[in-house]
Parts: C-alpha cells; structure tokens; sequence
C-alpha cells in the first residue's frame, strides 16, 4: 500500500516536472504567470547568467504588463536575485504597439552607461520579448526614443559551452482564422542544436497545416543563407488553398529570416528545393516577407 | 545471531554487536577513505586552476590595456600574439559588454553583448573566477578587466573545459573505492572470525556453568589462549573447585550431625525400650535408665545447641560488637570454671593484662574463653595446671590458654576445628564431648576478626593461641 502511495506520488511529481517544462518551452506565460528578468546574486556551477528569469503572477486584474512594470521596479528580492534599475531609476511604463513594446524609462535613466546600461536595457527586452506579441522594444527617456528595435537575439545570456542557456526565439505561426501569421514566443535550451533548428523542429509541431508526419532532415545555416530540409511526408497532405500554402512558406521563411544569422532560406524536400506547394510557385531563396504577420493578436 | 531468552524476549549476541559496530565503524573509515582525498584532490585542482586562469587572465589584459580603446580589429593583433589554445573560449567585450573577439565565432556572437555574471563583474572591476566539478570534468571561467589610463575599457573572458584532470581524480576515486572495499571485505572476515572465536569460548563458559548448575562438580573447562577469557575459564574452575570441596564438606557435615544426633537417640530410645518392655524392673534400675535417658538427652540438648550455633555463623548473622575488656570476661570465666579445676585438682594460672581492649560480641568472646578454659580442663591430667595468659603488643591482643594434659598428636593438629572432628572419640565422649566447640570458637573467632592456632607445647599438653586486633586499631570489617 505504501509503495503504491509513493508511486503514485512518483508519477505525479514527474507530470508535474513535464508540464512545467512544457509551459516554460512555450516562452509566454505560465497559467497566467510571467516572466521578469532580474539581475542575479548567487553564482553556482549550473551556469553564468547575470540576468535570471523569475515567474510572477499578475495580481486580480492587473495585465501582464503592468504586471512587469510593477515587478521590475520591485525593490523586493530574495537569495539569488535583485532588482536590476539602480536606486533611483524606475520603469515608468510599458505599452505594446504593432508587436513593439514601448518601454518608458525615468529621467535618471539617461545616466546611466556603461555595463550598467546595458544590464538595464537588456532585462527589459528579454522580459518584454518573452511576451508573445512583442518582436522588439523600443526603450524612450523623457520622451525620446534612445534605443529602438532591441531583440534578445543581441545578447548572449550565458555561456552555451558552459552549459544550457535559454534563447528566446519568436515563431511565425497562422493565426486561429488561417488568415494571417501572429508572432509567438518559445524558449529553447541553446545546447539542443542551432536556433535555426530548435525554430524549424518547433514550427513542424505548431504547424497544423504540415502532415505529422512530416520531419526535420537537416537545417544549415552559412553565410546568411539557411538551407532547411524535410522529409517526403511534407508532400502527403495538399494545402486547402492557395493562401494556406502561402501560410505555410511564410511562416518557415520569416521565422528564419528573423533568426540574427540567417538573411535567405531555402527549403527543400528529400534534399530537393520544393518548385511548388499546392497552388503556390515559390523561387528561392526567400527572404523576410512580414506581410502576413497581423501584430493585433491575431 | 538473535535468540530469544526465557520471558521471550530478543536477546542480541555478542558476536552481532561486535559485527555491527566494527561493520559501522569500518563502514565511517572507508567513506572517509573514499571522499576526503577525492575532496583535497579537486580542492587543489580548483587551487591551480584559479591560479592559472587569473593570471593568464591579467596577462591578456594587460596586452589589451596597452590599446586606447577597443575594437575587433585591434583586439584580434593583440590576441593573435597571445597563447589562447589553451583554453576553449576566449572572449573579449568592450566597456559595454559587447563581444568584440570569440575564439568560437560559429556561434555568432560578435556584436552581440555576453551578458555573463563574469563579464558583468569584470566590468565593474573585480576579477572574476568560477571553477565546477561535475564528476566528469572541471568547468572553468575566469575575467579580468581590461584597464587603460584607469578607466575600464574592456574584458577578458576565459573558459576551460577539463576532462584529463577529472579523469584522473576519478581513476583514483575508482582504485581508493576497490582498495576501500578489498580492506573492508578482509577486515569483516577478521571481525567475523575474532567474534566467532571469542563467543565460542564464551558459549563454552556458559555451558559448563549450566553444568555444574546441575550439580556435576567434577566438570572443568580447559582454558585456552591468555587473555581475559581465559583468566575468566580458570576462575571458573576455582570456583567450581571450591563449590565441591563445600558440597563435600556439607555432606560430610550432614553426615556426621546425622551420625551424632542418632548416637544419643538411639541410647535413649533403647533405655525407654528397655524400661517400657521390663514388667518387673525394679526402681533402682529404673531411675538409673532415666538418668542415663536424661543424660543422653541432656547431650543432644547441648549438641542442637552448639549445632545451632555453628548454623548463625555460617549464616553470618552479625552479632552486635562492643569495646570488650578480655580480661574482665577471663576472669568471670576462670571464676565459672572454678568448680570443675577444683574436682579435678587443677590449678588455673592466669597473667592478665589491663588494657586489652578489642572489639567484638561480649557473647563471643565469652564463649571462645569458656570453651577453651573447659576443654583444657576436660582434656588435662588429674592435679595438671591450665596457663591462662593475656597481653596486648603492637596494635594485638593476644589470648594464650595452655594445658598439661594428653596433648593433641602432630598429625591431628590441622584438623581438630573441623567439625566433628574428635582425636580420641572414646575419651571425648566420656567427657561429653561432641566434636563442635573447637569449631564454634574457630568460627566466633574468626567473625570477629582474630586468629586462632593450635600447638603442642614443648613439654606436655596443647596451647591455643587467640590472637584480635586491638580495639581502635583494627581494619575496617566486611559487613555481610
């Protein structure tokens, strides 16, 4: 009987382990909770982020980012991590544009340089980043823009030879009407393989349109260009229409294309680029399109 | 190894509690044997490594610092003429953190800021070292400053992944754990065997405590080695030696009291007999018979007495001692047996001293000058002399009581306070004599701790010597 108990408890303290592992591979949010990057305190051996990434839950009724703002200003701290702004600085607010987010800082924001700066500027993309809707931060100061466009793919948080270290990688995805793409965010452990991969491999499984089938043969990125190459089982299943199958390309293209490395992709089936998908000619190599990411939401 | 006793309860062996505790013991041993060299191993690793790292650190920067300010490719010239194989990831960042040289630039990490907490720390001008042990590997980070006309203008980054030094550490993790469980095995033989040796003695033991507990006297246990096990068997085999030598003499006790008691009471049973079956007896006979049943009887009387009285000693009820003057209890005695000196036409001598002072039972000590006063006149010659002397020298009383009479032969000396023990029964018995007094003032003596010695005398006759530590000086009794 007692063994059974502890089982039972087993079992269920690894599903706990899995889900949690699942909703942190989904970047945005977990059951409602988000993600705030801190300045870290305690070193150990696992790895040597200077910014650690907290989940907090916004209180009833609060938005998410008034939830960030809220927690990044938090002078509150614990064993191993602080608030990142020094004394006197403070994040005003925060809103989100057309898949921008508007972070508005205090005056004594515009003293700061340096390391220092950067830790700031840097907490505050990769908290705001993790955001689904959110592809780069605007950071303004007494009503000038002072650094436009940052993406969490302008720092390394750690080491990767060191040990895992997360990166934020934005997907492409059709939105729930198949009218547009929305952008979503999904956190990979950078030792499992290149981002282009860790993106391609995520894409296949958010990709209702692509058979299940479908695998990922080989990703290579050089120069630029990022030759991406999947399996026959691509082809079993047509595109309902034109528009999906444009979908579909987008969605590998841009998401690629929005990796820092890669400016071209070419996609291939069984080592040959594709000619048609569906109804759909395409001509390679393609770059970023973006005109089928809708930044409402979708 | 567990059994259970009488009431049922568990009762642990010896041999499992060695077992256990050396097993413990062994166990504390060998996982200190196994960890503290690996620790001091790996803690001298990291030693070296700090070292190394942060002075090849401060090297790199200095050649840096020379630069004004940097860029990728003036910290490339610099780093081209600096030994980095040794290393798996060199970086170099500028004031902001951001990377302008990577040893591993596939990862794309030039532009980018390397926001890593010893970059971090570097900047702000500390330097910086960290070094893992994950069992396999040692994992090492080190930063330095980049410092030019003391302003920070960059960092030195520096990464090593070492495989042969934690080869190495657990290769004699591996050879420490094989000794380790080599000794251990050995030695929990050794355990084994030592306790199995030692219980068995002990099993031997006890198995011939249960029996002679039975009653077989004879038995004795042979001891084997020279330790206390064996002191152990032999005081066994005194013991025992000693349990039957008093089983003897208690048998030879009941025996003789048997045989004593009986005599008279065959004698009067046989007078009655006589006296009950006769018709016409006449009174003359017949008051003769009933003085000699009354004799007999008063015989018996006296023996259950001094029986009795034998019984209390062995029993060693302690009689209540007193400063006793002996020579006031002499004189009352010597006056007591004034009656009988006289119808014998004996002379009673006696030289006592003042002063001698013991301490002992007044009634003791009473009885031990009577018995010896009487048997002195008992056993001497009709017109003999009985020498009565007292003295006291060097913390000892001394009581001497000597006669001229038949004298005590060499060969029973050692014998006569011994009960029943007669030299002359026919004699004795005339005189009323039951073999007991001279034990009971052995005994009496003895529990108030004197001596007492039997000799003949150079001329004729015996003397007694009795012999009591002053009172005030004696050593501390026993108390039963």
């Amino acid at each position: 009987m007692r063994l059974k108990r502890l089982v039972t408890l087993y079992a269920a303290a690894v599903l706990l382990a899995l889900l949690s592992g699942c909703l942190l591979r989904s970047g945005a949010s977990d059951g409602g909770g988000v993600y705030v990057y801190r300045l870290r305190t305690l070193h150990s051996g696992d790895d040597n982020r200077a910014l650690y990434a907290q989940l907090v839950l916004p209180s009833e009724g609060e938005s998410a980012e008034d939830c960030l703002v809220r927690c990044l200003n938090s002078e509150q701290g614990s064993e191993t991590v602080e608030r990142v702004f020094p004394e006197d600085i403070k994040l005003l607010s925060c809103r989100i544009e057309n898949g921008r987010a508007q972070a508005d800082m205090s005056p004594e924001y515009n003293r700061l340089n340096g390391v220092e700066r950067v830790l700031c500027d840097y907490a505050l993309v990769y908290t705001f980043y993790r955001l689904d809707e959110v592809t780069a931060v605007d950071i303004n100061c007494e009503g000038k823009t002072v650094q436009t466009g940052l993406r969490a793919d302008f720092a390394e948080l750690a080491d990767a030879q060191y040990g895992p270290c997360e990166r934020i990688i934005k997907l492409f995805v059709p939105d729930g009407r198949g009218e547009n793409l929305v952008s979503r965010s999904f956190v990979s452990a950078q030792s499992t393989g290149s981002a282009a991969e860790a993106a391609a491999r995520q894409l296949l499984l958010s990709l209702d349109e692509v058979p299940d089938a479908t695998s990922l043969v080989s990703v290579s990125v050089s120069d630029g260009l990022c030759v991406l190459n999947l399996s026959e089982e691509f082809y079993t299943t047509e595109p309902e229409s034109i528009h999906t199958s444009r979908l579909v390309i987008s969605s590998f293209v841009d998401t690629l294309c929005f990796l820092p490395e890669v400016e071209r992709v070419v996609i291939q089936v069984g080592g040959r680029p594709i000619n048609s998908y569906g109804s759909c000619i395409t001509s390679w190599p393609m770059e970023f399109d973006g005109s089928l990411i809708s930044y409402d939401g979708g | 190894m567990l059994k259970k006793d009488q009431n049922g309860k568990i009762r642990y062996s010896v041999q499992l509690t060695f077992f256990i505790i050396y097993f413990l013991f062994i166990a504390l041993m060998t996982g200190l044997l196994n960890t503290y060299p690996t620790i001091s191993s790996r803690d001298a690793v990291f030693s070296t490594k700090q070292s190394m790292m942060l002075s090849q650190a401060t090297v790199m920067a200095s050649s840096l610092s020379a630069l004004e300010s940097l860029s990728g490719e003036n910290v490339t010239q610099v780093m081209e003429l600096v030994d980095i194989n040794s290393f798996d990831r060199v970086i170099v960042t500028d004031a902001n953190a951001m990377t302008l040289y990577d040893t591993t630039q596939t990862s794309g990490s030039l532009g980018r800021y390397a926001l890593f907490s010893e970059i971090v720390g570097a900047l702000r001008g500390q330097v910086q070292f960290f070094c893992s042990y994950d069992g396999s590997s040692f994992r090492s980070r080190a930063a330095s400053p980049v410092v030019s006309a003391g302003e920070i203008i960059g960092c030195v980054y520096l990464y090593e992944y070492d495989g042969i030094q934690a080869a190495y550490i657990m290769d004699i993790q591996a050879r420490l754990r094989s000794i380790s469980i080599i000794a251990a095995l050995l030695a929990l033989l050794a355990v084994y065997v030592f306790t199995k040796a030692l219980t068995g003695r002990i099993t031997d033991l006890v198995r011939a405590m249960r029996i002679v507990r039975e009653g077989n006297y004879d038995y004795r246990i042979s001891p084997r080695g020279r330790d206390e096990v064996t002191e152990l068997a032999q005081e066994f085999n005194d013991m025992t030696q000693r349990l039957q030598s008093t089983e003897e003499l208690r048998r030879r006790f009941v025996s003789d009291a048997s045989h004593e008691l009986r005599t008279p009471l065959a004698s009067i049973r046989l007078l009655s007999d006589s006296i009950a079956q006769s018709e016409n007896m006449d009174e003359g006979t017949m008051r003769e018979f009933v003085g000699d049943i009354g004799t007999e009887a008063e015989r018996l009387q006296r023996m259950t007495e001094k029986l009795m009285r034998l019984t209390r000693m062995d029993s060693s009820v302690q009689t209540q001692r007193e400063r006793v003057d002996i020579k006031r209890v002499a004189e009352k005695t010597v006056h007591m047996l004034t009656p009988l000196a006289q119808a014998r036409n004996i002379t009673i001598f006696s030289e006592l001293d003042e002063g001698c002072i013991v301490t002992a039972s007044q009634d003791d000590v009473h009885q031990i000058i009577f018995n010896l006063a009487e048997n002195a006149l008992k056993y001497n010659s009709f017109g003999g002399n009985v020498f009565l002397r007292l003295h006291a020298a060097e913390g000892t009383v001394k009581l001497t009581v000597e006669d001229t009479g038949i004298g005590i032969p060499e060969e029973d000396l050692p014998h006569i306070f011994s009960r029943f023990y007669r030299v002359d029964k026919a004699r004795s018995s005339d005189v009323g004599g039951s073999g007991l007094g001279l034990a009971i003032v052995k005994g009496a003596v003895e529990q108030n701790g004197g001596t007492i010695a039997a000799q003949r005398r150079e001329t004729v006759g015996t003397r007694f010597v009795v012999s009591f530590p002053a009172a005030g000086e004696e050593a501390e009794y026993d108390e039963a």
